[in-house]
């Protein structure tokens, strides 16, 4: 690893540290969804800290769609970063009167979407990749999701859509950590089975196989190195991220 | 605005048309389809105008998700599918992708309430009532090509989710377009007079003329207005039209809860001392499949049927 590479991994450790002590401030207060928080604030430091391209008017060029609403805690512990919400705003969550909802509503500062039905949301996101390349934008659309939506059926109407549309634009982030509330999981889906819903995707265009390969190497990176950081979370740990993207570009699915 | 009886033509193929033009005029509309459009009437579009075409294939649900993140990039989508399917399949959707949205959403359902030849699962007779409950939303039964092709004119320029009924096929165009101008909320007056006072919207406000002829040709005094809009509706016209009349009918192609009859119970019943209220419709009931003729005629709806329970309405 070089200097600079070394450098940036520390920057972003740097950033997922901040945003786990912001989770866990908030989730302090009156509980929340720490688990998700603590787990994901590694993919959260890289997507908002590195991958995400900015407009130079200090907004995200890039767009994020976080389909569940469950995880958006780490688009908060973010946005406390950024100045988007002050963690006195934050420390509100879940009290009657407080304008910060756990699952936000479109139109709160920073989503995109109403996030609280799950599943839902990879349709829109994929309905955003296609209207950016309608425009001519070349905005990368990121949608997280949990292994646990793909329970629902929506999910792979929305993949299969994506696939035959050729969104080269879209990545689909899976947290693949084999929890659902209940722990009566259901693992009726396979590694195979979403190859399969996205058999037509042949490849990516090569700067975001670049740039994902990047994100990938950093994402890993910094799971293994924060491995020994908080460890017992609620209830949700990042065990695997899966993406979708990655067996299309044939890159190693990473995991720790 | 009522065109005379000599004048009411049928247009064939009308939503082609209609969406032809519409996407021809205005750039940023998307039409979408879930696996029927040539069941819709949608084919220019989808050969001449390929860039405003998204087909979803056959899910209901990612195609109201996919419209609403079109929305989110600074298109017009309007999703097309069968009513029962846009209604019941894809709720969820309309309510959480669309309807929490400040973007402008545009769901038809097509073949709505017994317009289907296939009973129940084609048929949506709850759709109105479904759609209605949700919060913000706009909701639409346009009676004939006139005021459909209006109503989706306008419903472009109107923010939040905007769920429409759609007409198929060869169907009626009673209304003037010259002189009829569509507007959300607003009721139209098709026939004044006194006596009873017949309310109607979508398909069965064509049920309600026919029946309005025949009441006209035996001197029967009644009203007749026209609601397109479900939702938000000018509850001042209402009012202003139901206390008018000691006896109010209305008529519809859905459920006679929920639906229209529903809506004008609530509206005169929070004034209260308003005129009775009869609800012509399904009550509570799934229709036979078949023929619109014979579903009609099941159900007292047919022309001849309606004026005599109108009629009777009154003794």
């Amino acid at each position: 690893m070089t200097d600079k590479s070394k450098k940036r991994l520390k920057m972003l450790e740097l950033w997922a540290a901040k945003m786990r002590r912001n989770v866990v401030d908030v989730c302090m207060q009156r509980g929340g969804y720490a688990g998700q928080g603590v787990a994901l604030s590694d993919l959260g430091a890289c997507l908002f800290f590195d991958e995400m391209r900015k407009d130079g008017n200090g907004r995200y060029y890039d767009r994020f769609i976080n389909s569940n609403g469950h995880d958006t805690i780490i688009n908060f512990a973010a946005m406390a970063e950024l100045g988007v919400y002050t963690m006195d705003e934050l420390r509100t969550m879940g009290a009657d009167g407080s304008p910060i909802d756990q699952s936000p509503i479109e139109g709160a500062p920073g989503f995109e979407i109403t996030s609280g039905s799950l599943g839902t949301g990879v349709s829109q996101a994929a309905g955003i990749a296609l209207g950016e390349r309608k425009r001519g934008s070349d905005k990368r659309i990121y949608c997280l999701l949990s292994d646990g939506e793909l329970h629902e059926g929506s999910v792979w109407e929305a993949f299969m859509f994506a696939a035959h549309r050729k969104l080269s634009n879209f990545m689909i982030m899976i947290d693949n950590n084999d929890l659902v509330s209940r722990n009566h999981y259901i693992a009726g889906y396979s590694d195979f089975s979403l190859i399969r819903a996205f058999s037509v995707v042949k490849r990516q265009s090569m700067d975001f196989v670049a740039s994902f390969r990047r994100f990938c190497q950093a994402v890993t990176s910094l799971i293994i190195v924060s491995r020994s950081g908080i460890r017992r979370a609620r209830h949700c740990f990042v065990r695997t991220l899966i993406s979708i993207s990655a067996m299309f570009s044939q890159e190693p699915c990473f995991g720790v | 605005m009522l065109l005379e009886r000599s004048g009411r033509k049928m247009v064939p193929s009308a939503f082609d048309d209609i969406s032809f033009n519409l996407c021809t005029r205005r750039k940023n509309v998307i039409m979408m389809s879930a696996d029927l459009s040539q069941y819709v009437d949608l084919y220019k579009v989808t050969k001449q105008l390929p860039d405003q075409y998204v087909e979803a294939g056959m899910a209901e649900q990612n195609q109201v998700g996919v419209a609403a993140g079109l929305a989110k990039t600074g298109f017009i989508p309007i999703t097309s599918t069968f009513a029962s399917y846009a209604s019941r399949r894809a709720f969820d959707q309309m309510v959480i992708c669309m309807g929490t949205s400040k973007n402008t959403g545009i769901c038809l359902g097509f073949t709505p309430g017994i317009s289907s030849p296939a009973p129940i699962h084609h048929q949506s007779t709850e759709d109105l009532g479904m759609t209605r409950a949700i919060a913000h939303a706009t909701v639409v039964d346009p009676m004939d090509v006139t005021d459909f092709a209006q109503a989706l004119d306008a419903a472009c320029d109107r923010p939040g989710l905007i769920y429409m009924r759609g007409h198929r096929g060869t169907t009626p165009r009673w209304l003037d377009p010259q002189s009829f101008k569509f507007q959300f909320g607003k009721t139209y007056l098709l026939r004044t007079g006194t006596g009873v006072g017949i309310i109607s919207c979508g398909h069965a406000s064509q049920w309600a003329v026919e029946a309005s002829d025949i009441l006209t040709d035996e001197g029967f005094e009644h009203s007749l207005l026209h609601v397109p809009t479900l939702k938000p509706v000018n509850e001042d016209e209402i009012i202003d039209f139901c206390f008018a009349h000691n006896q109010i009918v209305t008529v519809e192609n859905h459920q006679i809860s929920t639906g229209l009859g529903g809506l004008i119970a609530e509206i005169v019943t929070s004034i209260g001392g308003g005129p009775r209220i009869t609800r012509f419709g399904l009550p509570n009931t799934w229709a036979p499949g078949g023929s619109i003729k014979h579903i009609r005629s099941v159900f007292g709806l047919d022309a001849l049927s309606l004026a005599e329970r109108i009629k009777a309405v009154a003794q």
